[in-house]
C-alpha cells in the first residue's frame, strides 16, 4: 500500500500541529483523506493509487493570550 | 486554500525526510538595544490638552497612537529635553522619551513657537493636537512632522533628521490582508501606525496601534504589534518564549489578528481586531533606531 507523507514546517523547520488538510487523489481524483495535524504537523495517509496527491491545507491563527492588563478604553474615531 | 502535490510512496513506513511546506513565519523589528519600546497607555494618568465634554480625556483613555509614537521614538533613542524660556536643552540625565514626556514635548514645542501660552494652545490645538474624537496628535501634521525633527536634532546634534510621517500613509484592508505600504514600510525599518477596526464596532475605526513585524501564516499576512491597551503590550517577551520557532497560538496574540483576545468576555468570545482602517508609516528614523526585521531567535 503506497502512502502519502507530507510536514508542515515553520520557517525553523518546526513541524507545525493543527493544520486543516484534505487529501486529494492523482488528477482529478476525489477527496481520500482529510483532518487536522495533531502529530507534530505531520499528515501520513495511505492511497489507493501511487501518483501524485494533493494536499489542500489552512490554519487558524491561535487564540493568543489577554496579557497585558489593557487600558479602558472608549471607542473613538482616529482620523490618521 | 493553498495546495501542495506530493509523490506517494510504496511503503508503510513514513520516510526520514518527508516532504516539507514552510507554512508560518514571522520578522520583527530589531535593533542594537532589542526591539521597539512597548507602552501600556493604562500607566498613564496625564490629561489631554483637548478635552472632551466631561474633561476626563487622558492618556490613558485616548492615548493609544501617542503611545505609537513614543514607542517609535523611544527606538530611536529619543530623551526628553527641557524648555528653557523659548530653547530646548537635553540635560545629561535625561530619561527616555515615553508618552507623558512626549506629550510634554510637544505643548513646550508650542510655547517655543508663540510669544504667549494662549496663543501656543490655540496654535497647537490647530497644527499638533488633533480634537476630542480623534487621538491626541494630529497623525499627518507637518507641524507634528517639525516637532520631530527638532527633538531628534536635540538628541543628534550632528545630524540633519528627515522624519516622514507624510510620504507613506493610505488604506489598509481586512486582517490577514498583505498591505503593500506597511509592509514596504517594514521592510525598511520603520514602524507604522495602524489604526484598527473592533469586530463588530460600527465606527470605521477605534485604536491604533503600531505595526513592528510581519507574520507569514500559509499565504496570509500579520502584522505584529506594539499595543498600547490590548492583549498583549510587547510582543517580543512572547515571541521568545516559543523557543526560537515560530508558535500559531503566540502569533495569533501578538499580531493584528482577529484572534487577538477572544477570551474577552465583554465581547462575546469573539473581540479582536477585522480590519486595519488606515495605517502611516513613520519614517526617517531608520538612521537612528538601527532597526531591521530579523527572524527568530529574537
Amino acid at each position: 500500500m503506497p502512502y502519502v507523507f507530507h510536514q508542515f514546517v515553520d520557517d525553523q523547520g518546526t513541524p507545525v500541529p493543527d493544520v486543516t488538510w484534505t487529501l486529494l487523489g492523482p488528477g482529478s481524483g476525489g477527496q481520500i483523506a482529510s483532518g487536522s495535524t495533531s502529530d507534530d504537523g505531520n499528515v501520513g495517509n495511505p492511497v489507493p493509487a501511487p501518483g501524485g496527491h494533493t494536499i489542500q491545507y489552512d490554519l487558524e491563527l491561535g487564540t493568543g493570550d489577554e496579557g497585558g492588563g489593557g487600558a479602558d478604553i472608549a471607542a473613538e474615531n482616529y482620523d490618521l | 486554500m493553498p495546495d501542495v502535490t506530493v509523490p506517494s510512496t510504496a511503503s508503510a513506513t513514513p520516510p526520514s525526510d518527508p516532504s516539507k511546506t514552510q507554512v508560518l513565519s514571522v520578522r520583527v523589528l530589531v535593533g542594537g538595544s532589542g526591539g521597539v519600546p512597548a507602552f501600556n497607555q493604562g500607566s498613564y494618568s496625564d490629561p489631554l490638552p483637548v478635552q472632551n465634554a466631561k474633561g476626563d480625556r487622558t492618556i490613558q483613555s485616548s492615548g493609544c497612537g501617542l503611545c505609537a509614537w513614543a514607542s517609535a521614538l523611544a527606538a530611536a533613542g529619543c530623551r526628553a529635553p527641557v524648555l528653557n524660556g523659548k530653547t530646548f536643552s537635553l540635560p545629561q540625565d535625561a530619561a527616555t522619551i515615553n508618552p507623558s514626556s512626549l506629550l510634554k514635548y510637544f505643548s513646550d514645542y508650542a510655547l517655543s513657537q508663540n510669544t504667549s501660552s494662549a496663543a501656543a494652545k490655540t496654535w497647537a490645538q490647530q497644527n499638533i493636537f488633533a480634537g476630542s474624537n480623534d487621538g491626541v496628535l494630529q497623525n499627518m501634521s507637518k507641524t507634528v512632522q517639525a516637532a520631530i525633527n527638532q527633538l531628534l536634532s536635540l538628541n543628534y546634534p550632528n545630524t540633519t533628521p528627515q522624519f516622514d510621517n507624510i510620504t507613506n500613509a493610505s488604506t489598509g484592508g481586512a486582517t490577514g490582508t498583505d498591505v503593500p505600504g506597511v509592509t514596504a514600510a517594514l521592510e525598511a525599518g520603520s514602524p507604522v501606525i495602524l489604526a484598527v477596526h473592533f469586530t463588530g464596532s460600527s465606527e470605521d475605526s477605534n485604536h491604533q496601534v503600531l505595526a513592528v513585524g510581519i507574520a507569514k501564516v500559509i499565504d496570509k499576512t500579520y502584522y505584529v504589534i506594539n499595543d498600547s491597551g490590548f492583549g498583549i503590550t510587547d510582543p517580543l517577551p512572547k515571541l521568545r518564549q516559543t523557543a526560537g520557532h515560530v508558535d500559531k497560538d503566540v502569533l495569533g496574540g501578538c499580531t493584528a489578528s482577529s484572534k487577538r483576545n477572544p477570551a474577552d468576555k465583554d465581547h462575546s468570545g469573539v473581540w479582536g481586531y477585522d480590519s486595519i482602517y488606515k495605517y502611516r508609516a513613520l519614517g526617517g528614523l531608520q538612521p537612528y533606531t538601527k532597526l531591521t526585521l530579523k527572524g527568530p531567535p529574537f
